[in-house]
């Protein structure tokens, strides 16, 4: 029986082949799930019962000769994502939708009643979701660690965090419990993680993806991305969850593209590859910068060359993104009041609405979403929308510029950037200083502001006292571009920077 | 993180009353402490020659999208009053209103 752990292309190469049921493939991910959730806290929901009936249908209906393109694929979904009660196909009720409680008290029995495009795109190709993973409440954090439900631990060290906030979709992809998984990047949550974790992981163009079903934290930024085992993989992911979606205003009409082709493609003659001068510094983890110089190199030697940029707002990207993500969440999450879903706080007598509210919302958010809703809330009241909101935006159109110049002006591919300035820290490490767990993401959030595609690829390996952890180095195109990330990335993966010394 | 730039905890009051959020008073010194702390950090942004600068608020250039009026399937409404917490069918059941207006 092929292991989970196995690229996606295998598992679709031996079912196509008649090596492997989509039961089995789907049996061996519950398996590992079973053995591994108990330490590493990845998965909220596990459909024990559902996927293998799941799987069954999907063998059915291969037999029957239907082309599934991810038939039997065992995938995570991140618990911000919904999944309705008939997700298994329109009118077919598996009824196995289960909870999406965005890791928060204030949806812990919150059951959507319609699935995300991007699951169900996932599901119409013949993918079986095993389990919904766990994350930051709301998707505020970089470590997992701000879950209702516990944190999540890195499978490499387990009194590590594994990033975050879709530490729990990178955790049970590097622990084999599926084949891929999919997240949510508003600042990093995609990218991070997938370093900290050794997977690759994608966030694609603004608008790329359709966030239909996806529980907004900041919407200007959010982004539905991928994690896989490889770089082709991912492109094939986001071939088939790409594309218009009617249920989502800024979902974009651009068609998608083959990015298989451009992973495996061989790079553009006088392919150029920006590195920000900003991001090499001594701040970073020595294996940080062992695994930036390594992938400059492997550029160089297949012909390509690096050329060093400016990217003169990189010591403000964190300041002007928790200014507007702030914001944004604190506008978005007004809508749980204790009214019409979600969890409710139990009134004295003679207490009003206005009492359920702020009762209803202090006992169901956790203190980092809490902190959050007060700072955007502070930044956007009268009397400070000038100095705070106006400002960051404006240094968000800066930031814009800055990777446009580099794009357009400089002629650059793609930029190189680290993920993260250093491998996964400890659990509770960063607990009392929030700030510095916000620096976490001082090359992440960038790419959000400005909306552009990037990818992490596992690029080094750290030797720590409790454990070897991964790092990871980031890609960065223009908007819409994916073709050219995925170009570099698949570049970098063939020329073995991810490979671990033996 | 430095208590000098600590905000004052009628500040934090004010925003929590914005919020809807209840805070207890014993929450309140460690608000304005980590308050403080993220707006003194942000003040870097005072760095940036923003002057004539536009505001970004969306990536790209979005434009407005109207949508053909077309009938389509919608979620019943049984199946939205479910999610609510407490219903008087057919509405959704909310404390008193009228007289509440104290602390908004």
């Amino acid at each position: 029986m092929t292991p989970p752990t196995d690229s996606l292309a295998a598992i679709r190469r031996a079912i196509l082949q008649g090596d492997l049921t989509a039961e089995q493939s789907t049996l061996a991910a519950l398996h590992t799930s079973a053995a591994q959730n108990g330490t590493l806290n990845a998965l909220i929901t596990t459909f024990t019962q559902q996927a293998p009936e799941q799987a069954r249908r999907i063998d059915s209906r291969l037999r029957a000769g239907e082309h599934l393109p991810l038939a039997g694929v065992p995938i995570v979904i991140k618990d911000n994502i919904c999944l309705g009660p008939d997700f298994a196909r329109p009118g077919d009720a598996l009824g196995y939708g289960g909870p999406t409680t965005c890791a928060s008290r204030i949806l812990a029995e919150y059951h959507s009643p319609f699935t995300a495009t991007a699951a169900q795109r996932l599901i119409d190709a013949g993918a079986i979701i095993i389990g919904k993973s766990n994350l930051d409440e709301f998707a505020m954090g970089s470590s997992t660690e701000h879950s209702a439900f516990g944190p999540t631990r890195n499978p490499h060290a387990s009194n590590r965090v594994p990033g975050g906030s879709s530490g729990g979709s990178a955790a049970a992809l590097a622990a084999g419990m599926c084949a891929a998984a999919l997240g949510s990047d508003t600042g990093g949550s995609v990218r991070q993680p997938a370093a900290l974790c050794g997977v690759v992981g994608v966030k694609p163009t603004y608008g790329r993806v359709s966030r239909w079903g996806l529980v907004a934290y900041a919407s200007s930024l959010d982004q539905i991305g991928i994690f896989a085992h490889s770089v082709p993989d991912a492109a094939s992911l986001l071939e088939i969850i790409a594309g218009h979606d009617p249920l989502d205003a800024t979902s974009s009409q651009r068609p998608g593209e083959n990015w298989s082709a451009a992973a495996a493609a061989p790079p553009p003659a006088g392919l150029l590859v920006g590195v920000p001068r900003q991001a090499r510094t001594n701040l970073n983890h020595p294996a940080v910068s062992a695994a930036m110089r390594r992938c400059e190199d492997a550029i160089s030697a297949a012909g390509g060359r690096i050329v060093e940029i400016d990217l003169t707002t990189t010591d403000l990207a964190v300041a002007a993104y928790y200014i507007v993500a702030a914001a944004e969440a604190s506008s978005n999450l007004a809508r749980f009041d204790g009214v019409r879903y979600g969890r409710r706080a139990a009134l004295n007598d003679g207490e009003g609405l206005e009492e359920l509210y702020r009762r209803s919302r202090a006992e169901g958010f956790g203190p980092e979403v809490k902190r959050r809703i007060m700072l955007g809330t502070h930044v956007l009241s009268s009397g400070y929308y000038d100095a705070y909101y106006l400002k960051a935006l404006k240094v968000r159109r800066l930031i814009e510029q800055d990777f446009a110049r580099a794009f357009a002006h400089a002629g650059c591919h793609a930029l190189l950037m680290p993920t993260s300035p250093a491998p996964a820290f400890a659990i509770g490490e960063k607990a009392s200083d929030p700030l510095a767990l916000y620096l976490e993401d001082i090359y992440t959030v960038g790419v959000n502001l400005a909306g552009l595609p990037a990818i992490s690829i596992p690029a080094g390996w750290a030797a720590l006292p409790d454990g070897v952890l991964p790092v990871g180095v980031q890609v960065i195109a223009p908007a819409f571009n994916e073709s050219s990330m995925f170009n570099v990335a698949g570049l970098l993966e063939r020329s073995g920077v991810s490979r671990r010394a033996g | 993180m430095p208590p000098e730039h600590s905000i004052s905890a009628d500040a934090v009051r004010r925003t929590a009353t914005l919020a809807r959020l209840t805070i207890p008073e014993s929450d309140l010194p460690d608000y304005q402490r980590r308050l403080g702390a993220m707006l003194h950090y942000v003040n870097r942004l005072s760095s940036a020659q923003i002057e004539g600068v536009e505001p970004l608020t969306h990536p790209g250039n979005p434009t407005d999208r109207l949508a053909d009026d077309l009938p389509g399937p919608t979620l019943s409404t049984e199946t939205l009053m479910a999610m609510a917490p407490e219903t008087i069918a057919p509405f959704v059941k909310v404390p008193k209103v009228i007289g509440d207006g104290s602390s908004a």
